[in-house]
């Protein structure tokens, strides 16, 4: 099952929707088409009117006055959803009503949502749950009566554990499993799911979220806390990610991990507060004054999420740097069914950390030792003998505070070399399906892996050689491998206006025949529009 | 064994002679020797400006991180590991200034550190400008024509917004600035030391004589009620702020860390480590898995 969630940024009004798909087989998004429409108000019909077709069933409020647009081919049923939920106990049942309506369509029995009530309204008592139950079964009998035959229903799919989760979700639960107990978070969409999680969980396990002041307070927070020898951590979107660069850069100079992870929506400013983009791709790349060390990490899918956020916090430490999570909104908040056997745990290494007592007079312990790879041991202040200062100046090895050029040089060098070559993922940089010597690749990141991996199989089963690259990481960018991969022509398919991702692949690739596919409208991909632009470079 | 005050002397300070930071330095060296902590379970978080180069003179751990952000690293790393005396330390710029924000919801959160700023009413390290407590009218490199903004009130802000521990110090009386830091790092929850500390190049005229002329201690005042919120505003308007001692102390008050019932158990620093498996099947079970 794969969702959707549109909402704007009002509290009440507008225009609002759920999307839910339900397939036999596992599916990346809430796809392009519309089955079954239930439509609370005129303004939801004339929404989605254009996704409907001759087998779709339209499921309307009598108060609403529907009507289908002229030439619209699915079936309307206009049904009193506001009479059976007051018959039921009150107005506010009608969603449930509407479930019913729609339960009988897809075949579910009339009592088959009984022990999900209990399940959500148990706190509410007994009469909610029994409000719940009859409201359920008036919208339920309304239709069941009626003889529709439902658009499609699929298999059952073949037994196994799944996770009802969406990203925000896994990665706050691959954080505590990486042993993250204490989070500093300002509250943004889309990032805001990740800290509500947490604030349930974390009390139980004995770390904290600390709701603070700013985003600046955020990333210094999460600073602090990870030199004091935890994995401090901190979560936001776009705007807070700009009041972070400053942080973002003395992580890097005083050589202290720290991960952040940003959920993108769409920009700049405000931009569109509750809408899908991937336009902080730059900014996360080349955001913060001065050269320094930086991992961006990009999770494909919810799964994926669970798992970067995991490798995030293992090579912050081991390289003792900022390491950046980059999702999107769809990928944080649309919420999916996932085989637990999806969920990869990654043991817990925490690079040279050092909790061994020393000798060493005050400040002369040479904290950032110029090393062959860069990193250089890390004790956590406690230990004796060994305490150094973290300077956001220029400093010598012993943390010192300098302004002489060798050193400058020495210490420049020794931070920027420690991701040369390194394996900062510990797996593939690029997820690449597709036939050897393809005559198109599709590039992309983050949040649109669905719609792109759904139109390459449209795609493929129309015949085409078509091959879907998808980077799971971008600093440090594996220029090598996407080169090799680029053989053929690409299609970069992301959700800004100036093409950041296509921009960088030249940067870093040389590659000159890109094409790119951009949507900032602040509307998800569809694959049938990417298989629409990637037929035209085919057929040229 | 015990501390000396050697183990607490690292690099050499690079302030100006007769600069009050010297004595704050000795006082806080001083008060840690006393106190019987060792130099390794100090963090010292410093800003940026003259002030903040404090943490590289100590010989403890330290930070010396962004302008104005210290709070925030400081807060952080008390609650990541409770074990460490967490001193947090910068000017009236980077306090009262940049950093005001973070001062205000670490009075309110109340994280059991001690916030020491180093207050010469004036930007010393860019050579000069003024600052968030300069007086209106005087004549700096940023204001020729006089500085038009009011200063701020840092204690009085402080009272007003709750503080737990309120205490000012003189760089030119490091004894009473000793018993003050001691006080304040004792102090469980957040204290805040306002240390008068002159700046003799750049702004002579709030200097060593001008302070010890004028400053009245209440610590030697036998009627004065340190935990009197009210007779702490007093005292301050009807001074002028150029009070010394500890205006306020509510012993009663309780930090942040103490008041979770789950940091009650060992210093965070010490669990890091993936759910056990009872954990990890509840989060399962709340995402619809059934064992």
């Amino acid at each position: 099952m794969a969702t959707h969630r549109h909402f704007m940024s009002l509290i009440k009004g507008g225009h609002t929707h759920y999307q839910v798909r339900v397939s036999s087989r596992p599916v990346f998004t809430a796809g392009d088409r519309v089955d079954i429409l239930v439509a609370f108000d005129h303004g939801a019909i004339e929404h989605d009117a254009h996704r409907l077709h001759a087998g779709s069933i339209v499921l309307a409020d009598q108060a609403a006055r529907p009507a289908l647009p002229a030439g619209c081919p699915a079936s309307l049923v206009v049904l009193d959803f506001e009479a059976l939920a007051k018959k039921a106990g009150s107005p506010i049942l009608a969603n449930t009503v509407a479930l019913g309506a729609s339960g009988a369509l897809l075949g579910l029995a009339s009592e088959a949502l009984d022990d999900q009530f209990v399940r959500r309204f148990g706190s509410k008592g007994e009469e909610v749950i029994a409000q719940n139950r009859l409201a359920y079964r008036l919208g339920w009998q309304s239709v069941a009566g009626l003889g529709l035959r439902p658009p499609g229903k699929p298999e059952k799919p073949p037994a196994a554990k799944r996770l009802l989760l969406h990203g925000d979700e896994a990665i706050a639960w691959g954080a505590v499993e990486a042993g993250a107990r204490l989070f500093f978070a300002y509250p943004i969409t889309p990032a805001s799911e990740i800290m509500q999680w947490l604030a349930v969980w974390l009390p139980k396990l004995g770390g904290a979220v600390v709701q603070v002041e700013d985003e600046i307070a955020a990333i210094n927070g999460a600073i602090g806390a990870s030199l004091a020898g935890v994995r401090g951590w901190t979560a936001t979107s776009g705007p807070g990610l700009s009041l972070m660069q400053e942080g973002i850069g003395i992580a890097a100079m005083t050589e202290t991990p720290v991960v952040i992870v940003d959920a993108q929506r769409a920009g700049p400013a405000t931009g569109l507060p509750t809408r899908p983009e991937q336009s902080d791709l730059n900014e996360v790349l080349y955001g913060s004054h001065g050269d320094q060390p930086r991992i961006v990490m990009s999770p494909a899918t919810t799964a994926d999420s669970f798992v970067v956020i995991q490798a995030a916090f293992n090579a912050a430490e081991k390289y003792q740097c900022p390491v950046i999570v980059l999702t999107d909104l769809n990928l944080a908040l649309d919420r999916q069914t996932v085989d637990l056997a999806a969920f990869r745990f990654l043991p817990i290494e925490r690079g040279e950390i050092d909790t061994v007592p020393g000798n060493y007079g005050p400040h002369k312990y040479p904290r950032f030792a110029v090393t062959e790879g860069g990193v250089s041991p890390r004790p956590i202040p406690g230990v004796p003998g060994k305490t150094f200062v973290a300077t956001g100046d220029e400093h010598t090895p012993e943390g010192h505070i300098t302004e002489d050029p060798a050193a400058r040089v020495e210490q420049m060098r020794k931070r920027l070399r420690k991701l040369d070559g390194a394996a900062t993922l510990g797996d593939e940089a690029i997820w690449y399906s597709g036939p050897p010597g393809a005559d198109l690749v599709l590039v992309g990141f983050g949040g649109t892996y669905g719609p792109i991996a759904e139109a390459q199989e449209e795609l493929v089963a129309q015949g085409y050689r078509v091959g879907h690259a998808h980077l799971r990481l971008l600093r440090p960018f594996p220029a090598a491998e996407l080169a090799r991969l680029l053989g053929a022509p690409a299609l970069v398919v992301e959700q800004n206006a100036t093409g950041q991702l296509a921009g960088e692949i030249r940067r870093q690739t040389g590659a000159g025949n890109l094409r790119s596919v951009l949507r900032f409208d602040g509307n998800p991909f569809t694959a049938a529009e990417i298989v629409g632009e990637a037929r035209e470079v085919l057929e040229a | 064994m015990s501390a000396t005050l050697n183990d607490y002397r690292a690099e050499t300070p690079t302030w100006c002679p007769g600069c009050g930071d010297f004595g704050v330095l000795r006082a806080i060296q001083r008060a840690l020797v006393d106190l019987e902590i060792a130099p390794h379970e100090v963090l010292v978080v410093s800003g940026i400006g003259c002030s903040g180069k404090l943490s590289s003179y100590i010989g403890t751990y330290g930070f010396h991180g962004l302008h104005g952000r210290t709070l925030p690293v400081a807060q952080a790393a008390k609650l990541a590991n409770r074990n460490l005396i967490v001193l947090a330390v910068g000017g009236d710029g980077d306090g009262y200034g940049i950093g005001v924000g973070h001062l205000v919801h670490a009075i309110r959160r109340n994280v059991d550190i001690t916030y020491i700023v180093m207050n010469n009413d004036v930007y010393a390290l860019t050579v000069g400008q003024s600052a968030p407590t300069t007086p209106r009218g005087r004549i700096t490199r940023s204001a020729p024509y006089g500085t038009p903004e009011e200063p701020v009130s840092p204690l009085g802000m402080a009272l007003g917004l709750g503080a737990g521990f309120v205490a000012q110090g003189f760089a030119g009386n490091v004894d009473h600035l000793v018993a003050i830091v001691k006080a304040a790092i004792r102090h469980r929850g957040f204290a805040l030391v306002n240390a008068f500390s002159p700046c003799v190049t750049f702004n002579p005229e709030f200097g060593y004589d001008y302070l010890r002329a004028r400053l009245f201690d209440v610590d030697q005042d036998p009627g004065y009620d340190r935990h009197d919120a009210m007779a702490a505003m007093r005292v301050l308007s009807e001074k002028g702020g150029l009070v010394e001692g500890i205006l306020y102390e509510d012993p009663a008050a309780i930090p942040y860390d103490e008041a979770l019932p789950q940091f009650a158990k060992e210093p965070l620093v010490a669990q890091v480590a993936p759910l056990d498996d009872a954990t990890r099947q509840a989060v399962l079970a709340s995402f619809g898995v059934t064992s």
